[in-house]
Formats: C-alpha cells, structure tokens, sequence
C-alpha cells in the first residue's frame, strides 16, 4: 500500500515507531478533540483516529481562552456550536474507513457535558435532541464502558432508551445528573448481559428496580426520586461484592434490598434524613440481605424509633469482621452498636468515627440519664461482645464528648481492659 | 521435578527467577515480583522459568527501570504482606513514579512503553502511555511535531485537504 508503518525507520520519530494498539493507548489518555487532531501530524497519524478505542468528549475542552464578559456570551454560543458539531461528526465518522476484520466497537465511551457553562444549551429543546443523538451515536458503537455525565443541579436530561444490542458488552456504567426511567430499569434488568459494575450519582429515579444476576459492584450516591411521595427502589443483585448507597434524602428515595446477597465483602451504607424511621421494621430487613458481609460501614443521622431496644429482625452478621460506624448519631441508636456487639461472633474490629455520643448532665452523680434512658435495664453493666476475635477499637472524635462514651463504656463493658482502645482527635 | 532442588530461594519464601536481557545481563527477582508481567506470570504457571527467562526485545537499562519499578511495586501486588521489604506506603509509590517518569528522556521513554507492552505490565504500560498523553496535551499539531520530531511527510495542499476534511476538530 505504500503507507509508512510501525517499525519502520524513522528517524529520532520514535513516537511513529509505536505500533498501532500503542498510539490508540497514548491517544486514550488524551481528550477526544486533541486525539483527533493528531490526524495533521504526518501519514503515519491521518487515520489513526478513526480506529481509537476510546472517546472522551468533554465540555471542559470546549470552555476556550479568557473571554471577556461581553464577548462571553457570543463566543459560548459559538463554542456549544462547536462542541455539538465535534461530537456528532466525530461519532459519525469514527471507525467508517477501518476495513479489517476487528467489529468497530469502543472499549471507552465517556461524555461529559456537565460544566455550567453548556447547561442552558441543553435545557433547550433542540439541545436535548442533539445531546440524545449524541449518547445514541456512543453507544451505537457497543462501549464496554460508558460514563456519561449531563447537566448541573437538578436532573432535567433523560437518558434516551437504548437499543438492546447497544449494552451488549457494556461491563462498567457511570451516569450521573441524568433523569432514569422504567426504561433504564428495564434495560439494566434484560439487556445488559456482562455488566459488572454500575454507579448511578445524583440520579433523579423514575424506576423501581435494580435486577441482575452479574452485577458485582453498585453504587448509588445523591440520588433522588422524581416524585414528591417518593420512590422505593428494590435491589435484587445476589453475585453483588461491594455495595454503597448515600442517600440524602429530599424526595425521598428509599432503597430496599432484596434476597440476601451471599458473595458480599464491603457494603457501605449512609443515610441522611430529618424523620425518624421505625428501626426495625424498615432497616433490619433490610440488612438481612447484607448479612455476609465482612466489612460494613454505616452512618445515619435520623434516630431511629425502638422502643425498648430490641431488633427482633435482626439478622446475624456471620463473617463481619469490621464495622465502622461514621458521624452516627449514639445518644439515639445506642442499641444498634449494642445489636452487631451480639449478632457478630466475627468481628475483630469496632471503628466509631466523628459519632455523636451521650451527653452527661454534669452534676449528676450517678450513671448518666442516658444510660438509663438507652440502655435497657437487663443489659446494663452487660454490654458484652459475642465475638472471641474482638480486641481492637478505634474512636475519632472532633468534640470532647467522648468522655461520656468512656464513661459509658468503662461503667457497662464488660472486661474492657481487654481491649485495644484507641483514641484519635481530629 | 529435579530443577526444582536448582531454583534458589530465600526467606521470605518466593521463589527466584533469572531474567536475561538482549545484552546478556542477568536480574534474579521473586516470583512476587517478576510476576507482575503478566508474560512472566503465565510462564510461571507454566512451569517453564527453571533455566532463566530470555528476554530478547528488551536491553540491560531498560530491565534495570523495569526490575526497580516491579521491585517498589511488588508489595500492592502481593498484598498479602510478607514480602521480605517493609511494603512502602502510597505516597513513597506515587513519589517513585513520578519521579521515573518525569526523568524519561524521549528514547529511553518509548523503549519503556515497548517493554511494558512485551512484558504485558498494564500498570507501567498506563503510566508511560499517560506519560505521553500528558506531553501531548495542550499542544499544537506543530508544537507537537517539534516535541516528538514527529516530520511533516504531507504536502501543504495534503495537509490543508486534511484540516479542510477534518474542519469539525480544530478552532478555526
């Protein structure tokens, strides 16, 4: 063919001298505009990019110089222009001349329109449709990983439905900022054979359900429900590994886990919410299907109702060997550090960072009105682990309240000079 | 087997393995560390390292940068811990990389890139790619071609064609 290729001398060029997977690695690292500019470099470049397994188009590379304010707006028009005209063509385009056997498909598909700037570009009618065109042509190309980002603030972009062959080798998700609908369930559910790993952030929820027999990592943080009565969204992903889910509550978005997820190793749970839940109907429930995980971290600020202190639906954390409890608030859910001290034989490990502890009145000379309050009185002076492994706790705090937890623990623990304790202010 | 009396071994318990460069230079490592090459890896499973492992697209200095790497970076791969070295923190391993890659001269930088890709090392293979990626950046196509002397085998008239096709990609 007369085309220069790998190999060949060329001189000090010993970037040229890279073969093609090379160059398509090197040119991964670069934004998809830059990666497409390299086409003017020599022969050696010209259509390297058509054939790139990766496409990262990013409204940051779009921003431009130091406008001024007066020009700002013109020029930002212009540059939407741009970015828009640069991202169709470019998926128009890509892979078209690649004549060998290799299918055209992406390894990496990555768009990100979420800089203030763009927004008001995408809110427009006209916007959403090419923004939509945008995505569909991505995932025409059957990305094997595809993080897709749209829009500041609340969600207000759909994510359009994508064709069943369109995730068929999909293995890594990201979405964030996007509006989910029964679609996206749905698809998630029945056309997503490989994937393996999904993160849903500051999501507005239309869907109510997350099923699939190959997930092994999920994420959900910032999400919400488009609804003012709330959404409950049910997980069913029993080959899960490592599960987070932080959720702030404003629609409320409500999480229930289904079936008990046996290959769990970390799940990462935390919850921030202004009205008080019924702790064991709605939580423990819940955790049965985490019951085997071995590191679990846990943090929610809203007190929970039990009355007397007693979780009959309590699982057993068989093979916990860690629990963190962050920022949680321990004048009102004593209890459940209480509950996990007995349904974990297990556990080495008790860490209780930045938790709000009981406060003491202070001219009292007996145990602290807390102790009475929250403790129930059978389990007074008996706070006591089930398991033989526990040595090490570890306490950050940021006030001096944990006085009142040393007072605490030193007055109802159980043989606590056996511990390692250990105390660090932040 | 008989050659297994031959391998030597030490007290942190792996194995060690003779890696030969093009220029005849030996390196013994461990197992641990070796088989941070997915190639070596495989040859170990294989079971075919006793008489030392020849690698004859890959020269002495390049191996010399390639055995310190795997070395600093043996303790996050076998993260079990009983490696015979205190296993060195983050920061020291992000300091290390840097420092390696920021010393690459243009040479000695794609000759690495090659003998991460040979010795399939994705980590190290990352890092230079990015490497490159990152002297890229930012650039012209000229400033580009001055920084890697990258030629220009287009004519003008070719060249206009191409950013004329291609209108969609560049500012103007």
């Amino acid at each position: 063919m007369g085309e220069p290729h790998a190999g060949e001398d060329r001189g000090d060029d010993y970037l040229g001298t890279l073969p093609d997977c090379l160059l398509h690695k090197v040119m991964s690292f670069l934004p998809a505009r830059q990666a497409v500019q390299t086409c003017v470099l020599s022969r050696r470049w010209r259509d390297l990019w058509r054939s790139m397994p990766c496409i990262d188009i990013d409204d940051d590379d779009f921003v431009g110089g130091a406008s001024t304010a007066t020009t700002g707006q013109l020029s930002r028009k212009v540059r939407w222009r741009q970015l828009m005209d640069f991202a169709s063509n470019l998926l128009e385009f890509h892979d078209v001349h690649v004549i060998d056997f290799k299918p055209p498909f992406l390894e990496r598909f990555r768009l990100h329109l979420a800089h203030s700037w763009t927004a008001p570009y995408i809110r427009a009618w006209k916007g959403t449709r090419l923004v939509e065109c945008c995505i569909l042509g991505g995932f025409r190309h059957r990305p094997a990983a595809a993080d897709i980002a749209v829009g500041v603030g609340v969600p207000l972009f759909r994510l359009p439905w994508l064709p069943s062959v369109s995730t068929s080798r999909l293995k890594r998700l990201h979405l964030s900022g996007l509006v989910l609908d029964g679609c996206f369930g749905e698809c998630i559910c029945s056309s997503c054979p490989v994937l393996e790993a999904m993160e849903l952030k500051s999501c507005s929820c239309e869907f109510n359900k997350i099923e699939s027999a190959t997930l092994k990592s999920l994420a959900i943080h910032g999400c919400r429900s488009c609804f003012l009565e709330g959404t409950t969204l049910a997980i069913k992903t029993p080959r899960l590994t490592s599960l987070l889910l932080r959720i702030t509550v404003y629609y409320e978005l409500r999480v229930r886990l289904v079936d008990r997820m046996n290959y769990l190793i970390e799940a990462s749970i935390r919850e921030k919410s202004y009205e008080p839940i019924n702790f064991d109907n709605d939580l423990c429930k819940s955790l049965g299907a985490l019951a085997s995980v071995r590191n679990l971290k846990l943090s929610w600020s809203r007190s929970m109702d039990s009355h007397h202190g007693e979780f009959p639906n309590f699982p057993t954390f068989q093979k916990l060997t860690t629990l963190h409890l962050y920022k949680c608030n321990m004048c009102l859910n004593l209890n459940i550090l209480l509950s996990f001290l007995q349904k974990a034989p297990s556990l080495e490990r008790v860490i209780l960072q930045n938790c709000k502890f009981p406060v003491a009145p202070r001219k009292r000379k007996r145990s602290t009105k807390v102790d009475r309050h929250k403790i129930p009185p059978e389990c007074k002076g008996l706070i006591t682990s089930e398991s033989r492994a526990l040595k090490r706790i570890e306490i950050t705090y940021q006030d001096d309240d944990f006085c009142n937890l040393i007072k605490l623990f030193s007055c109802n623990w159980r043989k606590l000079e056996e511990y390692t304790i250990t105390l660090t202010k932040v | 087997m008989a050659a297994a009396a031959a391998e030597a071994t030490t007290d942190g318990g792996g194995k060690m393995i003779i890696l030969i460069s093009a220029d005849g230079k030996r390196f013994e490592v461990t197992e641990a560390v070796a088989s941070q090459s997915q190639l070596i890896s495989n040859m170990i499973e294989d079971d075919c390292t006793e008489n030392g492992v020849r690698l004859p697209n890959v020269d002495g200095d390049i191996l010399t940068m390639v055995v310190d790497y795997c070395n600093m970076h043996a303790g996050d791969a076998a993260a079990a811990g009983d490696t015979m070295k205190a296993s060195s923190t983050e920061e020291e391993l992000k300091k290390f990389d840097a420092e390696l890659v920021q010393a690459l001269e243009n040479p000695v930088l794609f000759k690495l890139i090659l003998a991460a890709n040979f010795l399939n090392i994705k980590s190290l293979l990352d890092m230079t790619c990015q490497r490159v990626a990152d002297m890229m950046s930012g650039k012209t196509p000229e400033q580009m071609r001055e920084t890697f002397s990258i030629e220009n085998d287009f004519t003008p008239e070719e060249e206009a064609a191409i950013r004329q096709e291609n209108a969609w990609a560049f500012d103007d």
